[in-house]
């Protein structure tokens, strides 16, 4: 029963921090976001979660994290598959986007050059003229904004937003995130 | 019989919930890989020290952001105030003030500064109330924040957008400086 009980326990506080919580978290369609990790509000689940992971959350006047690890469809992202990111984020200065590996380390290493862009970020982008855009996300090569992964695994993609309203606004009034949309994988 | 056994059910989901409560809160103070760890390995309480390595592990920071060029100091509040200062920049900067346990206690980012220059002042109640008693001139164009923690750790984050960016951010970053203010 002891040891039961302090399986359980420890299993469960363990899992309520690895997996992306409800406890604190806003979702917009498959993303993610803490808005409280930046504030001194922070719920204990959200401290337990910076401090066992070394990240180092946005405060709220420098912006607010989202992350996805899964597609419209609801299955996990995956580095062979390929992506495509349309829509728009809500109102930032600045945004970028990286997928991480399972580990928290990126897809690029430092042998990397810089000719092949495993990040994006919203300078770098090109747009249609009502100001949305469209990233292909995925191995295979691809004209426009192109986000290259490589190897193979679930990932998780994170969107930064710097110096925007909705990190400080308790209500988000303009919800809006890029859709992912997968458009295959190999077989 | 039964009976017997739904009391050690219960006693063992009780047990089970006591556990993780503890762990969930003991976390913060017993982990060893989070941020005020790092930081404070990386340099001496006071110094400012660029953490943006080339790749995550240089920095032991996990979910850091490429395009995020980043330097930090540790403080402790109790020996004295703290000065965070930085030259003039264009584009986006932020600072964060950080308690020890890594919840932040204050943001600002370039547009909310005064001047857009970083000139930023962290005191604790007490030396707030000297402070205001005799303000000093140099004060003037700072942002003051109280904070009633002890140590603590402030991060300033610059964006790179691309490489013709770095040589500005590496001088922002090399500009900025963590100084001790006696009140």
């Amino acid at each position: 029963m002891l040891a039961v009980g302090v399986t359980v326990g420890a299993t469960s506080a363990w899992y309520s921090i690895q997996r992306s919580h409800g406890i604190g978290a806003i979702n917009i369609g498959v993303w993610t976001a803490w808005p409280y990790s930046g504030a001194n509000q922070a719920d204990p689940y959200t401290l337990a979660r910076i401090t066992s992971d070394s990240t180092l959350p946005l405060g709220a006047a420098e912006g607010l994290a989202f992350e996805a690890t899964r597609d419209d469809d609801g299955a996990f992202l995956k580095l062979e598959c390929n992506y495509i990111l349309e829509g728009n984020t809500p109102k930032a200065k600045l945004w970028s986007l990286t997928p991480y590996r399972q580990d928290g380390k990126s897809i690029q290493t430092e042998k990397d050059n810089n000719l092949i862009s495993y990040h994006t970020n919203s300078t770098r982008l090109l747009r249609y003229a009502d100001g949305t855009f469209q990233i292909a996300l995925g191995p295979i090569p691809s004209p426009g904004n192109w986000l290259a992964t490589r190897g193979n695994g679930v990932y998780r993609l994170v969107l930064r937003l710097y110096d925007t309203p909705i990190a400080s606004n308790t209500g988000i009034a303009d919800p809006i995130m890029p859709k992912i949309i997968n458009i295959g994988c190999p077989q | 019989m039964s009976l017997r056994y739904l009391y050690m059910l219960m006693c063992g989901l009780i047990l089970a919930g006591i556990v993780h409560i503890s762990v969930i809160l003991l976390i913060p103070n017993y982990g060893s890989r989070d941020a005020w760890n790092i930081i404070s390995k990386k340099s001496d309480m006071w110094i400012f020290s660029n953490l943006s390595g080339s790749a995550d592990r240089a920095t032991g920071l996990e979910n850091t952001d490429p395009y995020i060029k980043m330097g930090a100091c540790t403080f402790n509040l109790d020996e004295a105030g703290l000065r965070l200062v930085g030259g003039k920049t264009t584009g986006f900067w932020s600072v964060s003030v950080f308690d020890q346990g890594g919840s932040v206690i204050y943001s600002l980012n370039n547009n909310t500064a005064i001047n857009n220059k970083l000139n930023l002042i962290v005191l604790n109640p007490i030396q707030m109330i000297t402070l205001r008693d005799s303000p000093a001139e140099e004060i003037e164009h700072a942002v003051i924040i109280e904070a009633d923690i002890g140590k603590g750790f402030v991060v300033l984050r610059k964006f790179q957008r691309d490489i013709s960016e770095k040589d500005e951010v590496d001088s922002f970053l090399s500009k900025a400086k963590c100084m001790k203010i006696e009140i």
